[in-house]
C-alpha cells in the first residue's frame, strides 16, 4: 500500500511540475506575440490616440518588464490566484481594474464541458460494455464484419464533422432535437440565457434535451476505437480456461457474457476513459462550438479570438485546469492499472498523456 | 528494408532446387496485393490525389470557371444556393434594377455547368471548390507528416545512437511537446500576426496557407517518430551485425544509414500514412476554429466553416436559405480520403507486422 502512495505521490509531484511548466509556457507564448492589451479595458474609446492606450496599458500593469510581469503571475499563482478576465474588466477611477474573477468563469464553464464528456462517456459505456463482449462471441459473422466495417467509418469521422452533420440533419432540417444552446441542471431559469444565446430555459429535461446531440457526437469516434479494442479484449477472455469452466457447469451464452466477460473488461474501459480524457477535452472542444455550448472549449475561443487580443488570464486558467484535469485522469488511470496489475506499479514509465486530441 | 535475413539459395548443398529468392520487400509488396481492403483503399486514394491534383485545373478549363468565381444568379433571393447539376447564367455580376432588386441576367448570357452546385450564399462551384479544397487540405496532412518525420527521425536517431545526455535531453523535450495541447497552440498561433506572416509561405507549389497549418502541425506531432525510432534503435544498438560492422571500422553514420535505417522503414511508413490522415483531420479542426487556412482559399474545414459560420459569429440558421449538399459534400470528400488512408495504414500494419504507432 505505501509503494502505492508513493507511486501517486510521484505522480503527483510530476504532474504539478508540468502544470507550473504549462502555465509558465502558456504566459511566455502569450508575451512573446506583441498586443496592446490596455485596448481591453479602453471601453467605449473608439479611436483611441497611442497616449491613452498606453495608460491602459499602465493601468493593467502590460507595460512592466517581462521579469516583473512573469513574478507577480508565479506568485498569484502560488496563492492560487487567477486573476481576473480582461474581457469583462473595466477600469473604475476608484477601485483601479475590476472585472469578473477567471476562477468563476473557469468553474462555470468546466461545468457545462464536465456535462458533455460526462454524459458522453455514459453514453459510451453504455454502448461498448454490452456490443464489445457480445461481438467477440459472434466474431467472424456478418454481424461482427458489418459493424467492424462502420467502426473504420466512425474512426475516420472528424468529430466536427459528425457534430455538424448532426445538428444540420437531426437538429435542424428534421427538428427533432434543438439545434444548439445551453441549459444549466439545477433550474436558474434564464441565468445563462446570454452566454448560450437561448431564450430561458433550464431543470433536467432541458439539460438533457439539448445535450443529446453533443453526446451523441461525442460518443461516435470513441465508441469506434473502443469497440475496436474491447472486441479483441473479450476475444481473449472467451478464451481464457474460466470461461470453459463457466460453460462446462451449464452456463448460457448469456451468462457467460454477463457475468464473466463484461466484469472483466470493465476494468479495461474505465482505464482507457481515464486515459483519454486530454482526447476527451479536444473533442469537447469542437462540440461546443458548433452546439454553442458555453464550456472551458468555446470560452477558449472566445479568449482567443476576442476583440482587443489574446485574453492572458483566462488562456493561462483553462490551460492549467484541463491540464490538472488530465493530470489527475492519468494519475487515476495509472493507480487503476497497479490495482488491476501489480506488476505495472513500479515500471510506471508509460510517459503521461495530456495532448489535446490527435484530431 | 532488406532485413539480414537469411536466404536459402545459398545452401550448398547438391540438389540445386529453385525456390524464388524475394526480399522483404517483394513478400510485403505481394502480400499487400492480396489484401483486397488494401488494394481499393490504394486505387481509392489514388482517384482522390488525381481528382484534386489533376482533375481540378482540367476540369476548370472544361467548365470555364474556377474555384474562387462568384456566381451571383447560382443562388436563389433567399440566398439558397442551387443543388447539384444545375446550370446559371455565367455572370459575375448581378443587374439590379432602380429599387436595388436583382433582376434577371441580360438576354443572351451563357450558362455555365455547376456539377454539385454552389457552396453558399457567394454562388461559387462547390465542386470545383472541393477538388482545390482537397489540394490544400492533402498537402497540408502531406508536409506535416513530412516534417514531422524529418524532425523525428533525426532526433529520435540522435537519441537512440548516441544515448546518455542526448538521449535525456530529446527524451524530455518530447515529453514536454507532448504534453502541451497541441490544438490549443495551433489557434493561438494561427491568431497571431506570425500566422499572418507565416500564410503568405508558398515555396513557390505550395496553395497559400499549406505552409504555416502544416509547419505546426508538424512541430507538435514529431514526437511520434522521434519515440518510435529512439525505442527501435536502442535495441537495434546491441545486435551482432551491428557490433560487427564496428569491429570492421565502420562509422556510426554509416551503421546508421546502411544497417539500421532500412529496419524502421515500415513503422515510419505505416506511421508516415496515418500521420497525413491525421494532418488533413487537423487542418480542418483548425481551419474551422479559424485559426487556419483563410478565405478565400479553399480547403476541406475551409468549406465547412463557411457553411456554417464563425465560432464567435456562427450564421443564423434560416431553413430557407441554407443547402444541405456543402456539408454533406464535403463531409464526404474527407470521410473518403482518410478513410482510404487509414485502410492503408493498417494494411501496412498487417503486412510488416508493426504494432500500431501511437
Amino acid at each position: 500500500m505505501s509503494g502505492m502512495l508513493s507511486f501517486g505521490g510521484r505522480k503527483l509531484a510530476i504532474g504539478a511540475v508540468l502544470l507550473f511548466g504549462l502555465a509558465s509556457l502558456t504566459f511566455w507564448v502569450n508575451y512573446a506575440i506583441p498586443q496592446d492589451s490596455g485596448m481591453f479595458i479602453l471601453g467605449n474609446i473608439s479611436n483611441p490616440t497611442r497616449e491613452q492606450v498606453q495608460e491602459a496599458n499602465h493601468r493593467l500593469g502590460v507595460d512592466r518588464p517581462a521579469l516583473v510581469q512573469y513574478g507577480d503571475f508565479v506568485g498569484d499563482l502560488a496563492r492560487g490566484d487567477l486573476g481576473i478576465s480582461w474581457t469583462t474588466a473595466v477600469y473604475k477611477s476608484d477601485e483601479g481594474v475590476v472585472g469578473e474573477s477567471v476562477a468563476g468563469i473557469v468553474l462555470r464553464a468546466a461545468a457545462v464541458t464536465g456535462s458533455v464528456v460526462l454524459g458522453g462517456v455514459l453514453l459510451l459505456v453504455a454502448l461498448v460494455l454490452p456490443l464489445g463482449p457480445f461481438l467477440a462471441s459472434r466474431s467472424g459473422s456478418a454481424l461482427d464484419r458489418t459493424i467492424l466495417l462502420v467502426t473504420l467509418a466512425f474512426v475516420s469521422t472528424h468529430p466536427l464533422v459528425a457534430a455538424l452533420l448532426l445538428q444540420l440533419l437531426v437538429g435542424r432540417k428534421l427538428g427533432w432535437l434543438p439545434d444548439q444552446g445551453y441549459c444549466p441542471f439545477f433550474g436558474d431559469i434564464g441565468a445563462n440565457s446570454i452566454a448560450s444565446g437561448v431564450a430561458e430555459c433550464g431543470g433536467p429535461v432541458d439539460w438533457a434535451t439539448h445535450l443529446l446531440l453533443p453526446w451523441l457526437s461525442f460518443s461516435l469516434l470513441f465508441l469506434a476505437l473502443y469497440l475496436r479494442q474491447i472486441r479483441t479484449q473479450s476475444s481473449s477472455v472467451l478464451r481464457e480456461p474460466f470461461i470453459n469452466v463457466a460453460r462446462a457447469k451449464g452456463a448460457s451464452d448469456r451468462q457467460v457474457l454477463s457475468r464473466h466477460v463484461v466484469p472483466s473488461v470493465l476494468a479495461v474501459v474505465v482505464v482507457m476513459v481515464a486515459m483519454d480524457v486530454g482526447t476527451a477535452l479536444g473533442v469537447a472542444l469542437f462540440i461546443e462550438v458548433v452546439f454553442g455550448l458555453p464550456g472551458l472549449g468555446r470560452q477558449l475561443i472566445i479568449a482567443l479570438q476576442g476583440f482587443a487580443g489574446f485574453d492572458r488570464p483566462v488562456i493561462v486558467g483553462i490551460v492549467l485546469v484541463t491540464g490538472a484535469v488530465v493530470v489527475l485522469a492519468n494519475l487515476a488511470a495509472d493507480l487503476l492499472v497497479g490495482v488491476i496489475d501489480p506488476r505495472a506499479r513500479t515500471g510506471g514509465s508509460r510517459g503521461t498523456r495530456l495532448g489535446a486530441g490527435d484530431t | 528494408m532488406s532485413m539480414p535475413g537469411v536466404h536459402h539459395d545459398e545452401s550448398a548443398s547438391g540438389a540445386q532446387i529453385a525456390v524464388p529468392v524475394r526480399s522483404p520487400r517483394a513478400i510485403a509488396f505481394a502480400r499487400l496485393r492480396r489484401d483486397r481492403a488494401a488494394v481499393i483503399a490504394f486505387y481509392l486514394a489514388a482517384a482522390v490525389l488525381l481528382a484534386c491534383f489533376v482533375g481540378a485545373p482540367v476540369l476548370s478549363q472544361i467548365l470555364g470557371h474556377g474555384p474562387n468565381d462568384l456566381f451571383p444568379y447560382a443562388v436563389d433571393d433567399n440566398l439558397r444556393p442551387v443543388g447539384p447539376l444545375s446550370r446559371v447564367p455565367d455572370t459575375h455580376a448581378a443587374l439590379v434594377d432602380d429599387y436595388g432588386e436583382i433582376v434577371p441576367p441580360a438576354t443572351g448570357t451563357g450558362k455555365t455547368l455547376l456539377i454539385l452546385g454552389a457552396d453558399g450564399a457567394l454562388g461559387r462551384d462547390l465542386f470545383l471548390r472541393l477538388l482545390y479544397g482537397g489540394q490544400v487540405s492533402i498537402e497540408v496532412g502531406l508536409l506535416a507528416a513530412v516534417i514531422a518525420l524529418l524532425i523525428g527521425v533525426s532526433l529520435g536517431a540522435l537519441a537512440g545512437m548516441l544515448g546518455g545526455v542526448v538521449d535525456a535531453g530529446v527524451s524530455r523535450l518530447s515529453e514536454i511537446v507532448m504534453a502541451f495541447p497541441i490544438l490549443f497552440l495551433l489557434v493561438l498561433v494561427g491568431a497571431s500576426s506570425l500566422g499572418s506572416r507565416l500564410q503568405d509561405i508558398t515555396l513557390g507549389v505550395l496553395n497559400e496557407g499549406v505552409f504555416s497549418v502544416a509547419l505546426l502541425i508538424g512541430l507538435f506531432t514529431w514526437f511520434y517518430p522521434a519515440r518510435l525510432v529512439r525505442t527501435q534503435l536502442l535495441s537495434l544498438r546491441r545486435s551482432e551485425f551491428v557490433d560487427a560492422s564496428l569491429v570492421s571500422g565502420a562509422g556510426r553514420a554509416w551503421i546508421f544509414r546502411k544497417h539500421l535505417l532500412p529496419h524502421l522503414g515500415p513503422s515510419l511508413v505505416t506511421w508516415g500514412t496515418l500521420a497525413v490522415a491525421t494532418g488533413i483531420l487537423l487542418e480542418i479542426g483548425v481551419t474551422f476554429l479559424n485559426a487556419g487556412v483563410r478565405m478565400p482559399t479553399a480547403s476541406w474545414g475551409r468549406i465547412l466553416a463557411d457553411t456554417w459560420g464563425s465560432p464567435l459569429a456562427p450564421s443564423r440558421y434560416l431553413p430557407a436559405a441554407v443547402s444541405l449538399w456543402p456539408t454533406i459534400f464535403a463531409s464526404l470528400a474527407i470521410f473518403i480520403a482518410v478513410v482510404a488512408l487509414h485502410e492503408i495504414g493498417e494494411a501496412l500494419q498487417r503486412v510488416f507486422g508493426t504494432e500500431r504507432p501511437r
